[in-house]
This record gives C-alpha cells, structure tokens and sequence, in this order.
C-alpha cells in the first residue's frame, strides 16, 4: 500500500464535514481507513485484544482531534502517526514486561503464531511444515528483539508496503532516519536467521 | 559504480528505494558482474525467508465489532458533553417550567414581586438619602460624587456619591458567609496577599466544591506566579481528582512559570493515566525550557511511554 500524498476530494469533504460535527460523515471515514489500521495494530502487536484498543485509541484520538487537522498531509498520513505513535507506546510496554513470546492472544486462548497462517499448498508436507514453523519461531524471536522502532519501520515496509518517505513522515522523522532504522532491522533479523 | 556499492544498494533496489538513476547503474551492473547477482539472488533469498511469516488478518466480525464499539463510545461521549451543557441551563429551565405551570396566578405573584423589590429597594435608598446619618469618615470611604446641586430658595445643597464602609465578618471556617467572602475574595480581590491568605485559610476545605473551584481559578488564571504557586499546593492532596488534573494539564501546558510546569508534573505523576502521555508528549516537543523538557521526558519514561509524538 503505498502513502497517499494528496487528500482526496472525497476525504476533503468528509473530513471539513466531520469538522463541523457531522457523525456520519467521520464515521464515513473511520470505514475508509479502520481496516489498514487493524491490520497494522494486530500486525504490530500480535494481540487481538491489544490490537482492539489501540483501534479504539486512534480513532477517538482522531475524533478529538480532528479540529486540528490542517490538511497539510494526507488523512492517511495524520491517521497512521496516531496509530504508530499508540502502537509504538504499547510495544515499549511489552518490551519492558518481557512479553515478545510469539503467540497469538485469541479468544480461545493463546496459538503459535504459526498455527494461524494459513497452509495454501494442495498437499501438506510435513517435514516442511516443521520447517516452516521452525523458520517462523525464528522470525518471531528475531522481531522481538528489535527495539519498538525498528519493529514499527519493519512493519511499516514489508506488511504495509510503505516508501520510506512515508514511513518517515508518520514517524515524524527523515527518510534518512528511516533508512537506518530498516537497515538495522534487517541486519538483526539477517544475522538471527544465519 | 563498483561492486562494493552495488551490494550495499542490492537490498534497496529489492525495497524498490532507488531512484531512477541508481536503479539503471545497478541493473547494468549486474548484467555483467556475477559476483553481484549472486548478492542480489541471496538477498532476494532473506527477503523471502522474512517474508513468509505471513500476515495476520483480522479474524471476521472483528472489524465490526472494532467500529461499533467505537461509535458507542463516541455517543456516549457527546451525551456527556451534551448533558454537561443543558446542566448550566436546567435552574432557568425549571424556573420557566414552574412559571407557566402557574397559569393564572402568574400576574399577582408577579405584582407581589414587584412591590416586595420596590421595598426592598427602596429601603436601601433611603439609607443612602441620609448620609448625615451613615457616613462617618472613620470607617466609610467615598468612592465617587457623581453630582452636587443647590437649592438657593431652600439653601440647601445636595451631594450624590458611593460610599464604600468597612466592616467585620468573623467565624469558623465551617461558616457559609465567611466561606462565601473568602471564595469572593479569592477570586476577586486585587490584593496578592490578600488572595494568599485566603488560600491558606480554604486549603483545608479544598474537597468541597465551591473552594476548590476558587483555588483551581486561582490556579489557572492568578496574575501573581506567587499565588498560582500557593493555589498549586493547596490542591495537591487532590491531585487524582479529574477536575484537578485538568487544572493541572491546563497550567502544564499554557502557564508562563517554568516553576509551575514542574510543579504540574509532579502532581499529575501521582495519579498517571494514558491521557497524560499525549499531553507529556506534546509539551516534551515544544517545550523551551531545558529542565521541564527532562522532566516530561523522565515523566514519560516512568510511564513506559514514547519520548516522542508521531
């Protein structure tokens, strides 16, 4: 997915609408953009309830502030500093109570993250099952290593297909900056998965 | 370009981050090195090995039940809000109710009213008609003549002015008169030490509602940083009471003394929630003061919470 730099002539009129106290036309919006931001929480956090609050988080933040939004970047970019920003708060959290084990939180309890991708092959094949799952448990260990910031630019590139610049300005920060967060992310992740 | 640069910028031609320039040298490059391919074939190899822990989705029904949660909590915020602001209005309300309820009896107990104010008003004009009799230059002050006149036939002349008399009021502090003139003194008097005193006498009564209210203006709007200061510790045995901590963001973010804004944090530290983090964030990025600044920061890093707003 890839940032986008201009407001559309749709978002320009839900979001002066929205300004103006109209309901429908924020929630108009949320249903524009609410699914990208899921996906990135439950990405990011790899916790459907966490995932939950920090969807609830961003978008009444975003509610709140809405008044301020300039339309100086695009809604995209405004709403996604929200969620990365919340997102990074929360992984700082768990980074801090040790809580980077790679399981999936669900209703039913707690998976292997694993146990949830989806096997598309015709055939299953055991022993690459075992190979995959064991791949993956590496991933999974090599990104809980990586601070909340390398973790976030990581996410930001390879599950959301963002350009760096992107990324940078919902990070408040330089493509540069950007540049170095992902090229140490991916230093790690390489020298974890020699 | 050569090879060393060329294995460096391999990755970023694969993130597709190259421009147009840097992707043509590097793609002529490899046409004819093939230590360089075999680079780009490894590092298309990591890419593919970190790209096969596949993507969460959303489980179904999880979407929705993300937007009607949030849309509930949005309605439920502005009924708050709404709620908060018919409150202000609701003793007129009543009144008019009440009045048209009265149907036919409305114009005598209007004209019942009326001569009861014209009495009442009436009296305390005549007081004033009879300075002779009020005005002792020891304990009343002149504020303003407004007119003098003469009546030559009668000889007498006629002078119009406010008087302004000191008096005494004394009690316990439990007293609803004394509490009235010290909340009238905190919020209006223009003495500084005056307003300081009456800080210390209702710092002990700051549960209540009305004192509190004096002591969170004194707080947010005091000219002298003096009796902010004092306004400040008088609530902070309060300082996780909402009210409170709203004062407290408000002088945290908009009051002029570096001493203040210090002082705000630590009193919103005692109690901290995830509503204090955006405004810690937000003052930590615009903050001018050095120490304040650290203060935020440390605030934030107490809270396992980003230094930084995105």
């Amino acid at each position: 997915m890839e940032s986008r730099p201009v407001l559309s002539p749709t978002d320009v009129a839900l979001i002066r609408a929205a300004q103006q106290g109209d309901h429908d036309a924020f929630e108009e919006l949320v249903r524009l953009y609410d699914q990208s931001v899921l996906r990135l929480a439950l990405n990011l956090l790899r916790s459907e309830e966490d995932a939950r609050d920090a969807y609830q988080e961003a978008f009444l933040k975003a509610y709140r502030n809405l008044g301020s939004f300039r339309f100086e970047c695009s809604f995209h970019t405004w709403l996604y500093r929200i969620v990365t920003n919340i997102c990074l708060d929360q992984l700082r959290r768990k980074s801090v109570r040790k809580e980077g084990s790679p399981v999936l939180e669900t209703e039913q309890g707690e998976r292997d993250l694993f146990d949830t991708v989806e096997d598309r092959r015709t055939e299953a094949d055991p022993e690459r099952d075992l190979i995959r799952r064991e791949l993956g448990r590496r991933i999974e260990e090599a990104l809980a290593r990586l601070s909340p910031r390398e973790r976030m630019v990581f996410e930001l590139k390879h599950q959301q297909g963002l350009r760096l610049r992107a990324i940078g300005e919902m990070l408040s920060t330089s493509e540069e900056t950007a540049k170095n967060c992902l090229y140490r992310a991916t230093q790690k992740l390489r020298a974890a998965l020699a | 370009m050569n090879c060393e640069k060329i294995q460096s910028s391999i990755c970023w031609y694969l993130y597709n981050e190259l421009d147009e320039a840097e992707r043509t040298a590097l793609e002529d490059h490899l046409e004819t090195c093939r230590t360089c391919t075999g680079e780009l074939e490894r590092e298309k190899g990591f890419l593919s090995r970190v790209d096969a822990r596949e993507r969460l989705e959303p489980p179904a029904g999880m979407l929705a039940e993300c937007r009607h949660d949030l849309m509930r909590s949005i309605y439920r915020a502005e009924r708050l809000r709404q709620r908060s602001l018919e409150g202000r209005w609701r003793p007129v309300e009543s009144f008019r109710e009440a009045w048209v309820r009265l149907g036919a009896w409305r114009q005598p107990i209007a004209a019942t009213c009326l001569l009861a104010a014209g009495f009442i008003g009436g009296m305390g004009i005549r007081s004033q008609a009879h300075p002779n009799g009020a005005l002792n230059p020891n304990d009343a002050l002149i504020s303003n003549i407004s007119a003098v006149s003469l009546d030559p036939r009668a000889g007498q002349v006629e002078i119009s002015f406010d008087e302004m008399r000191r008096q005494k009021l004394s009690g316990n502090t439990q007293d609803p008169r004394i509490q009235q003139f010290l909340i009238f003194a905190a919020r209006s008097y223009s003495n500084p030490g005056v307003r300081m005193d009456t800080i210390d006498i209702l710092k002990d009564r700051a549960g209540d509602q009305d004192v509190k209210g004096a002591l969170l203006y004194l707080l947010g709007n005091d000219r002298n940083p003096g009796v902010r200061l004092k306004a400040l510790e008088s609530v902070k045995d309060l300082a996780r009471n909402a009210d409170v901590r709203r004062a407290l963001i408000q002088v945290l973010t908009t009051d002029d003394n570096p001493g203040m804004r210090v002082q705000a944090i630590d009193l919103l530290m005692q109690g901290p929630d995830r509503s204090l983090v955006e405004v810690l964030q937000g003052v930590a990025q615009k903050e001018d003061n050095n120490y304040v600044r650290m203060r935020c920061q440390n605030a934030l890093r107490e809270m396992n919470a980003s230094v930084e707003t995105f």
